[in-house]
């Protein structure tokens, strides 16, 4: 039925052409355009939530009820994650868009363009508990003093593993070379690979770094001005993904982007990933029956700790040319406020940023309708996770490192067998620094 | 009676294109309100880079392959096209199609296409025993198969019109020309290479160069396939000035790096717009 | 005789195995969004399944979440609107400037021909930040305007260049004749060169309706409410979630985008090709 409505819509459109029905068409945009300007809107855009049930009640519920309560129109435009930057950009350019805007990554780069957000963050740690350190770091320049973004929550990357198989072994993946050893085993024995991307893409950047923090070493120092990757802990690092990939891995994790390595768990083809929890509940919907055998661990430590990265740090700004700043910056103190309903309608993907903003955080976690057992060790994730830059600030020198991949492509080179590991560390390092000129001049 | 035209792309593009080349020059990250000019900087940090070499280097084999692809493929599907026979209207239909896919969906398609897990084109060779279970070639994993992975997608994406043109371009051929020499005895080759090609030529130029302008400005398939990986194997400029300005909020490198081969292209465009003018049809 | 026979029909056979060939190639994708469109998730994802046929019942899920909880309808149509005005405004100015390049215009206006063409050679990735300046400037933030007044400034160049190879290749004999038989300039171009170029108007038509569909990143940075949104922007903003991809629905909307239009060209350009060769031979 659908399809043969489309299909009448298009003929009749391109006959007429122009015409009376087009500008009909057209015209009441306009009028809605201009009714919205004059009434008292508060205009959000943030992605497009991967738990469609989060941005039914982000949009449907908590957006109304608050606008209600505050006598403002709440307009949310959810856009894609990929398209964020892009859509910052032009909103920057243009001087116009939403008064509220959500990053998924901290972007110290428009910090000359945002309003400093010290004062929400004072207001909420006195009312919601102290900022975790990463979403600090991640949003903070210690040079101004300024916080250029205000971050509401951040997204946990455990492992993902599958428990009969690595009982099969009788090991668990707790440290990186348990991991290599159990894939080595694994993959003797049924063949299952292992999945850790080395790509140009979101998740790599992430699990890459958590490797490299977990064997010591760093991409910069504290102060966030000296380039540091090229080191023998990173050499080490490097060595030891190689081996993975050589020993239990295919050439796919070349070819991933970010819902790689969710399919690649998801169907049963592998054994270990780190990703968000979207894996593994996307498995939950779509294999029950597998999903039982799945796992989440703690990230794997390393020779000097135990280290994960955020997956995502959500965190929004307010443009310089918003037009209703304060509206805009009391909604984020009201969010974070409520972040319990946040919390579980985001299906414990949305970590809160502000510790007391979720009460009984493991309490919810162990209620888990599904998998509560392996959703409780998500509880103590925190103090294990950091952010690109650590142990420095994410500056904007930073982000355009992670954002050219020259993580992903150092481990890449030596995983092709292209570079020897110390000569691709020492290639990071001229990349690294040549940004970092660019950017501290 | 060229002046609306001109006037129109002008006031539309001019402040733009002439900010963007400023940006090029100057010292402009995401969000500065002032830009100091600094010349030539921005290209010299760009050229210390292996990165931005190899991209270079990407940038021409993607575009020059690609458009030989497809002008080459078009002219041979277009003379097939202009043939009448059997059922030409469903095959004309089928080949049409990539053209008018919302690209970006179009592309995502591929994706899964040449996924490593689940690709029914992988499927399709194992089943013919042309590739072994465990031998899957991983399309976006070796640096020559994911060079031509995007390029095949470039191409898939073009060639339908790149074909209606050039049968298009056929069809106004007056038959009598043809005809006259079919006459004179002239075969099908000798035809080809005196009459129709040469009568194609405007178009075919002006087809060629838009194809080259594309694939050298349009970075959809490569930014939804590959990001550029394996290791910068399929970093072409355009999407390397995205992740350089855009994302990473370095807009004056960006913008150096999308323009690096600007001078290039201009005079390639202006002699290939000149022959294309210039062609006389007798 | 009796080897011509052999030939022609081998010629046949050729022609329909190269057919054959390239439309198994070209569509091949499309017959897979339609499996994707109508499986389940478990069909779609189990390795064991053979991706080319259906292993489990139907499902019409993927099309209930595209037309009930995305504004699909609505992208649809805004898609169409902006895809038909700018072929309008397209027309109005290339034509008359393709004409003159190809028969009247002097050294200036062949410069001026050059000059729009090469604002193309920003690409749109790096062009969009200084543009959302102006179309903020013009207060068309947020509607379809701002596309459909933004679309022509790179739909304009190629079509007066397209159009210029069209006429170009229309012997001047013919027109010069009807002129020596009485005809204005005017009365030659429309009732002489217009009919025998329709399929290159056509082909004009087509590039420009397309590449206004097709366009992604001025629709993705000009426009933010759902409300407002093309097929080629809003169906990736709802259904790729992070690292999600609702498979089944974004294929869906990509087929019954396609097709359509597909049939439409199809129409067109069966009318105007056959058309044009049957006034040829009377």
């Amino acid at each position: 039925m659908a399809d043969s409505r489309t299909s009448h819509l298009t003929r009749r459109t391109f006959l007429k052409g122009t015409g009376v029905a087009t500008a009909a068409a057209v015209s009441p945009t306009v009028i809605v355009r201009a009714a919205r300007a004059k009434s008292d809107t508060l205009k959000i855009g943030q992605w497009t939530h991967f738990v469609p049930a989060f941005d039914e009640w982000f949009d449907k519920k908590y957006c109304p009820e608050w606008g209600a309560k505050n006598g403002v129109k709440v307009v949310v435009d959810h856009i894609s994650v990929n398209d964020l930057r892009a859509r910052a950009a032009a909103e920057v350019s243009a001087k116009k868009g939403h008064d509220l805007f959500g990053f998924l990554d901290p972007p110290p780069a428009y910090e000359n363009v945002v309003l400093p957000m010290n004062d929400v963050v004072t207001e909420c740690e006195k009312k919601y508990g102290k900022l975790a350190g990463l979403a600090q770091h991640a949003t903070f320049n210690p040079k101004t003093k300024k916080y250029f973004a205000v971050s509401d929550n951040w997204v946990p990357d455990p492992l993902h593993y599958r428990k009969d198989v690595w009982g099969e072994v009788g090991m668990k993946p707790d440290t990186w070379e348990h991991v290599r050893e159990g894939s080595r085993k694994i993959k003797e024995k049924t063949g299952m690979p292992a999945g850790f991307g080395i790509s140009q893409e979101l998740d790599t950047n992430m699990m890459l770094r958590a490797l490299l923090w977990s064997y010591g070493a760093q991409e910069q120092d504290e102060s966030s001005t000296k380039v540091m990757i090229n080191s023998k802990a990173t050499v080490e690092a490097i060595k030891l993904m190689t081996a993975i990939y050589k020993e239990s891995m295919t050439a796919e994790v070349f070819t991933w982007d970010p819902s790689s390595n969710n399919r690649f768990f998801v169907s049963g083809k592998g054994h270990v990933i780190q990703n968000a929890i979207s894996a593994i509940r996307t498995m939950e919907k779509q294999n029950p029956e597998a999903a039982k055998k799945a796992g989440l661990a703690l990230p794997a430590a390393g020779p000097a700790k135990r280290m994960a990265s955020e997956h995502l740090l959500h965190c929004y700004v307010v443009w310089q040319f918003a037009e209703n700043p304060e509206t805009a910056k009391k909604f984020v103190v009201d969010l974070i406020g409520s972040y319990n309903d946040a919390f579980l309608a985001s299906e414990f993907y949305n970590f809160p940023s502000f510790s007391k903003s979720v009460s009984d955080l493991k309490g919810k976690l162990a209620a888990d309708k599904v998998n509560p057992e392996e959703y409780a060790i998500l509880g103590d994730f925190e103090k294990y996770s950091a952010y690109p830059g650590y142990p420095g600030h994410t500056t904007a020198a930073m982000d355009e490192v992670f954002n050219t991949f020259v993580v992903p492509d150092m481990f890449a080179r030596v995983a092709k067998g292209e570079q020897s590991a110390e000569d691709s560390a020492k290639q990071a390092e001229a990349d690294m620094k040549r940004i970092f000129a660019k950017w501290n001049k | 009676m060229i002046l609306p035209a001109v006037l129109y792309v002008l006031a539309l593009v001019g402040f733009p294109f002439c900010l963007s080349i400023y940006l090029a020059l100057s010292d402009a990250k995401i969000a500065s309100s002032t830009y100091a000019f600094v010349g030539l900087d921005n290209i010299r940090s760009a050229l210390e880079s292996p990165t931005f070499v190899k991209a270079l280097g990407n940038t021409l084999i993607f575009t020059v392959v690609s458009q030989a692809l497809v002008l080459v493929l078009g002219k041979i599907l277009a003379t097939c096209l202009a043939k009448p026979f059997f059922g030409k209207s469903i095959f004309r239909f089928l080949i049409l199609l990539p053209w008018v896919a919302p690209i970006s969906l179009g592309t995502i398609g591929w994706k899964w296409m040449l996924d490593s897990l689940y690709s029914p084109v992988n499927w399709v060779l194992q089943a013919l025993h042309i590739i072994g279970k465990d031998t899957w070639p991983m399309w976006f994993g070796e640096r020559n198969l994911a060079m031509a992975s995007v390029i095949a997608v470039h191409v898939w994406r073009l060639l339908p019109f790149a074909t209606v043109i050039i049968l298009a371009g056929l069809t106004s051929i007056p038959r009598e020309v043809n005809e006259a020499a079919e006459v004179d005895g002239a075969g099908f080759w000798s035809r080809e290479l005196h009459i129709v090609l040469p009568l194609l030529r405007p178009i075919l130029t002006v087809a060629g160069l838009f194809g080259i302008i594309f694939a050298f400005t349009d970075m959809t398939v490569i930014y939804v396939l590959t990001r550029g990986g394996p290791a910068q194997a399929t970093q072409v400029l355009a999407s390397l000035a995205f992740f350089t300005g855009i994302l990473g909020g370095d807009l004056a490198g960006g913008a150096a790096i999308s323009l690096f081969l600007f001078p290039v292209l201009v005079v390639v465009a202006v002699v290939m717009l000149q022959i294309a003018r210039r062609t006389e049809v007798t | 005789m009796k080897a011509g026979r052999v030939r022609k029909i081998a010629g046949r056979v050729g022609l329909y195995a190269t057919v054959t060939a390239f439309a198994a190639v070209l569509a091949f994708p499309f017959y897979w969004m339609l499996l994707a469109t109508f499986k389940t998730d478990r069909d779609l994802y189990e390795l064991k399944n053979n991706p080319l046929i259906f292993n489990d019942h139907l499902t019409l899920a993927n099309l209930t979440l595209l037309f009930e909880k995305t504004l699909y309808l609505t992208w649809l149509w805004n898609t169409l609107i902006v895809g038909g005005l700018v072929v309008l405004i397209t027309l109005a100015l290339a034509l008359p400037a393709g004409y003159a390049l190809a028969r009247l215009t002097g050294k200036w206006g062949e410069r001026l021909g050059i000059g729009i063409f090469l604002t193309y050679l920003v690409p749109s990735t790096l062009l969009f930040i200084p543009m959302s300046r102006i179309v903020a400037t013009l207060g068309l933030q947020d509607t379809l305007w701002a596309l459909v007044v933004v679309y022509p400034s790179f739909t304009i160049p190629f079509c007066v260049w397209l159009l210029m190879g069209f006429f170009k290749s229309i012997p001047k004999d013919i027109e010069d004749a009807a002129m020596v038989d009485g005809c204005s300039r005017a009365r030659a171009i429309v009732q002489i060169i217009m009919p025998i170029s329709l399929a290159g108007i056509l082909s004009a038509v087509i590039f420009a309706f397309t590449l206004s569909i097709q366009e992604f990143t001025y629709a993705l940075t000009f426009i933010t409410s759902s409300s407002q949104q093309t097929v080629g922007v809003g169906v990736p903003t709802n259904l790729v979630r992070g690292d999600v991809f609702f498979w089944g629905s974004l294929m869906a909307a990509c087929l019954i985008t396609s097709i359509p239009v597909a049939i439409l060209y199809n129409l067109f350009l069966d009318r105007f090709i056959s058309g044009f060769t049957v006034g040829a031979i009377r």
